[in-house]
């Protein structure tokens, strides 16, 4: 049967529909946010892969949907240290999201070392095909690369915004963050 | 209706309808995977079969919004059937029915006479044969991957 997802702010905890990463300055970065991912089915979940879209529906910012997601994706793609920021995930649950206040990311270093921590840009989380498989770290009880194993609570991943110090335009902005996985009844 | 059928070397097969896999009467994974001679997927005017002997697997993918209410099953975008390539065969080939959305992959062992569209297997031996419904482009998809889905 077509199984249920959950994304909640605490393990097992109640649903959530938004993230609120909360107002800040041009050149620092937002809240982090720990968001956790599960499921109600009977067998595991596989391919699990986070990406992000324009806003289709519902939108309540100040601007638009999809210069909103052309913005954020354009924060992602700047080299300029004044230019780069954008939608950052961490997925390094098991190692205490580790990477220091950086996530050991910058605007030459745009998925880090480790490859555990990503900024969402052209290529990276920008579509379905450009979908970031979730880590195996995003959980202990997770051991394999994209998937959520039944009955398993503690998948997460942290992520916040990172404003370039460059943009001067003040405003709510809302992008959509999807689940891309795979089910066999 | 929309669902898959199993077909096993006893002259039985087992249906396992979206209605029926939904209401949990039936489950692929959990319903015999051994003796599989052949495996089919209907989705609306889709029809996808892959034949020979050996094991198979179905899957479908899904996305789902963050935005979307608790208890959402997603969105499904991709529909799989999947066939282990088994070392007896060597070729393999698909074949568009009449109908448009009507496909086979059909496997040979012996070296066929008309090698249009034939895929060599003699390497891939373990690997997947896969046909897909790409719910979101409206096309169908045939390839070999190294692991089930």
């Amino acid at each position: 049967m077509p199984i249920n997802i959950t994304w909640s702010l605490t393990s097992g905890g109640g649903a959530i529909t938004s993230v609120n990463h909360a107002a800040v300055e041009s050149g620092l970065t937002t809240d982090e946010t720990t968001t956790f991912i599960r499921h109600d089915g009977t067998r595991k979940i596989t391919n699990c892969a986070l990406f992000i879209g324009p806003k289709t529906s519902g939108y309540a910012g100040d601007f638009d949907g999809t210069s909103d997601y052309n913005e954020l994706i354009a924060w992602g793609d700047s080299s300029p240290a004044g230019d780069f920021g954008g939608f950052q995930i961490n997925m390094d649950a098991e190692g205490g999201f580790s990477g220091g206040a950086t996530w050991g990311m910058s605007e030459l270093q745009k998925t880090s070392v480790d490859g555990l921590k990503f900024t969402v840009r052209t290529g990276i989380g920008d579509n379905i095909s450009n979908a970031i498989p979730l880590s195996e770290k995003v959980s202990a009880s997770v051991s394999i690369t994209g998937e959520i194993p039944a009955g398993v609570t503690t998948s997460s991943v942290k992520t916040r915004i990172k404003i370039p110090t460059n943009e001067d335009i003040g405003g709510f902005r809302e992008f959509s963050l999807f689940l891309k996985y795979s089910y066999t009844s | 209706m929309n669902g898959w059928t199993k077909y096993y070397s006893n002259d039985t097969n087992l249906v396992g309808s979206d209605l029926d896999v939904e209401q949990e009467l039936v489950s692929w994974s959990e319903s015999s995977l051994d003796n599989m001679i052949a495996c089919d997927l209907s989705h609306n005017d889709y029809f996808l079969k892959i034949n020979g002997i050996g094991n198979y697997w179905q899957s479908d993918d899904y996305i789902l919004d963050l935005s979307q209410p608790s208890g959402s099953p997603g969105t499904r975008i991709c529909r799989r059937l999947q066939k282990q390539i088994d070392a007896s065969e060597q070729y393999a080939k698909l074949i568009q029915h009449s109908v448009d959305k009507n496909f086979e992959v059909i496997t040979y062992n012996e070296e066929q006479q008309d090698i249009n569209g034939i895929v060599e297997l003699a390497t891939l031996t373990g690997k997947w044969l896969t046909l897909e419904i790409d719910l979101i482009n409206d096309y169908v998809r045939f390839s070999i991957l190294d692991s089930q889905v």
